[in-house]
């Protein structure tokens, strides 16, 4: 009964991917861990997301479909991946933000090779945001200069409560800083959601708005800022002219944006105004911008893309190297895939029914660790050791960070990364 | 209330220093006081005999003693583990140079409030602000949570 202390273990569950977790493993097992919140550690426990006490269903065998669903070998299961994918026109390599660097590498040389599409999960917000990085002259703040001078934070169209609890303890509100020695007190919190949420308590201004009129709050917002004319505006001018006054008066102010944007109206749009407000607001003062990811490397794939494709738009390798895509989500062309590769992610959740309605269609191979709706569609289904945990990788930080995650359990699954080197490997000897 | 203290939860053990909880009793009676065990944890005060120490060993460590000194109540269910309350109690900064600037403080950090197992965890109510009648009354933890896991009496 020899229990093992794992010190300052990287949690694999958010964007935050909190550095200072100390896990107690005894028999294979977390007996005890500390400072993880309760989404971590439902993640190192296999559990339902801030239930820890609700275990997730494994798929314990590698699965495929014939009349039903049917247990199978790593070996059966990789061929009839391979025949899919080998025999697909155009096929979608999507997900990956809940994988380690490696494995999203390997994905990506998968779509290259079958002259595929490679898309990562929320892409439409993710690569207008990058794209607009690259166009001007602003830079990913690291999370640790925000915390020794933001004096004003905004969150926007997220709830870091629920997307990334300790978000505000670590990195934008309550820690004390190298210029901010008070924390909290020398700091202001404004929020923008649709309802109004357990950020209202904390917040010095909640911005109640309107599902879809977003971009439209920011562009009155940017009209202040120049002295124009806001008299069309209908909401809650009050607020947002309050909040335009604070805006400009402070010297530091961090804006972090969240899946809200994507989920309720435009991405595309939404990102092109805030950003532009964020130009506007550098004019008087200092403003950073940066997205608040819920998922543990959606950075790593960004980062992946800009440096194998110097681009952040998801790739189409179809037409080209991939590289000259100008889409900001490729979904628009689903109804042109004919297979999928799924990598931890559930498309059949995640996606407007619109989208996933098209992926009926189409076999999909699924590597996942858990039991999904997405399981219930795919033709065949591989478990995986879960990243972080069970299986070493790594991962970017939302600044853009790269940090080891460590193996701190045995498992008895192969990691995705191995997986997706399989099929690789396969691909490259069957279809040179 | 004074502050609980290791030699008086040991007078409530065996005191054969068995080992069986993997290590002595005053061991045990340490890592009483950092609740990282529980009295259950020794196979003998479950017997019987030891059910009177068992009773006081829980009330001296329980809850109902938490609030008594601190008047703080804590609600588990509602935490999230999002450790606003770690990184604004101004003791635990005293304790650990970690939680200063955002980071858990660490393992053995001797601090009052930490996050266990995702939820928040009063560890050493004797060390807060509102026991020691002679510091001015704090109510940060309380004040800033925003699932309003903690409260006051
Ligand atoms: S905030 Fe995110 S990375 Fe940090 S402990 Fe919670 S889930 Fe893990
Ligand atoms: S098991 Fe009980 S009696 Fe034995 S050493 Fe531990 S505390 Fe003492
Ligand atoms: S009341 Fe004050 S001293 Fe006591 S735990 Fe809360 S923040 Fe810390
Ligand atoms: S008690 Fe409140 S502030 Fe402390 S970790 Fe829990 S939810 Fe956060």
């Amino acid at each position: 009964m020899s229990e093992i202390l794992y010190e300052s273990v990287v949690c694999p569950s958010c964007g935050c991917l909190c550095d200072d977790i100390d896990v107690v493993v005894e028999e294979n097992r977390v007996k005890s861990i500390r400072n993880v919140c309760e989404w971590g550690i439902s993640k190192f426990l296999f559990t339902k997301k801030f239930t820890p006490n609700v275990k997730r269903g494994r798929v314990e065998k590698p699965m495929i479909r014939g009349k039903t669903l049917t247990e199978t070998d790593y070996e059966t299961a990789i061929s009839r991946a391979v025949d899919i994918l080998k025999g697909s026109k155009k096929p979608l390599i999507y997900g990956l933000t809940n994988s380690g660097y490696n494995a999203q590498k390997i994905a990506l040389n998968i779509a290259r090779r079958l002259k595929g599409l490679f898309e990562p999960r929320g892409a439409a917000l993710l690569s207008s945001y990058y794209a607009a990085m690259g166009d001007s002259n602003f830079y990913v703040a690291p999370l640790e200069e925000i915390r020794n001078n933001a004096d004003l934070i905004i969150y926007w169209g997220c709830n870091p409560i629920h997307s990334t609890p300790r978000h505000l303890a670590r990195y934008s509100v309550y820690p004390r800083g190298r210029c901010k020695e008070r924390g909290s007190q020398d700091r202001a919190v404004f929020t923008v959601d649709v309802a109004e949420n357990e950020m209202g308590k904390l917040s010095r201004r909640f911005l109640q708005v309107e599902r879809g009129t977003d971009s439209l709050v920011m562009e009155t917002m940017m009209k202040l800022l120049r002295g124009e004319n806001v008299e069309d505006y209908k909401g809650d001018i009050a607020t947002i002219e309050n909040m335009v006054r604070q805006m400009t008066k402070v010297s530091y102010g961090a804006i972090f944006f969240g899946l809200g944007l994507s989920a309720r109206g435009n991405a595309v749009k939404n990102i092109e105004n805030l950003m532009a407000l964020v130009k506007e607001l550098n004019g008087k003062t200092r403003f950073v911008i940066l997205p608040l990811y819920d998922d543990f490397n959606t950075s790593g794939v960004i980062q992946l893309l800009i440096r194998e494709l110097k681009n952040p738009m998801p790739a189409d390798f179809s037409v080209d190297h991939g590289a000259k895509n100008s889409k900001y989500s490729l979904l628009e062309n689903l109804h042109e895939v004919d297979a999928a590769l799924v990598v931890g992610d559930d498309p059949f959740w995640s996606l407007p029914s619109e989208k996933s309605d098209l992926l009926k269609e189409i076999p999909i191979v699924l590597i996942d660790p858990y039991w999904t709706r997405t399981t219930n569609k795919a033709q065949v289904i591989f478990p995986t050791a879960v990243t972080g945990i069970e299986a070493e990788g790594v991962a970017y930080r939302m600044d853009g960070l790269p940090l080891k995650l460590k193996k701190v359990l045995e498992s008895e699954y192969p990691s995705d990364e191995s997986i997706l080197g399989e099929i690789y490997q396969r691909l490259h000897k069957e279809f040179p | 209330m004074a502050k609980l203290s290791m030699y008086q939860l040991y007078q409530y053990l065996p005191k054969t220093d068995c080992e069986k909880c993997g290590f002595s009793c005053m061991g045990f009676a340490n890592r009483l006081i950092s609740r990282d065990i529980k009295p259950e944890d020794c196979p003998f005060l479950l017997e019987p005999e030891y059910s009177e120490s068992l009773t006081e060993l829980n009330r001296l460590l329980g809850p109902e003693v938490e609030k008594e000194i601190t008047g703080l109540i804590i609600d588990q269910e509602k935490c999230n583990g999002c450790g606003i309350c770690v990184t604004v109690c101004e003791v635990n900064m005293e304790k650990s140079r970690e939680a200063e600037s955002g980071r858990g403080p660490g393992f053995s950090d001797d601090v009052v409030l930490r996050i266990d197992n995702g939820k928040i965890k009063l560890v050493d109510p004797h060390s807060c602000r509102r026991a020691n009648p002679s510091s001015h009354i704090c109510r940060a933890c309380a004040e800033l949570c925003p699932t309003k896991a903690i409260s006051l009496v």
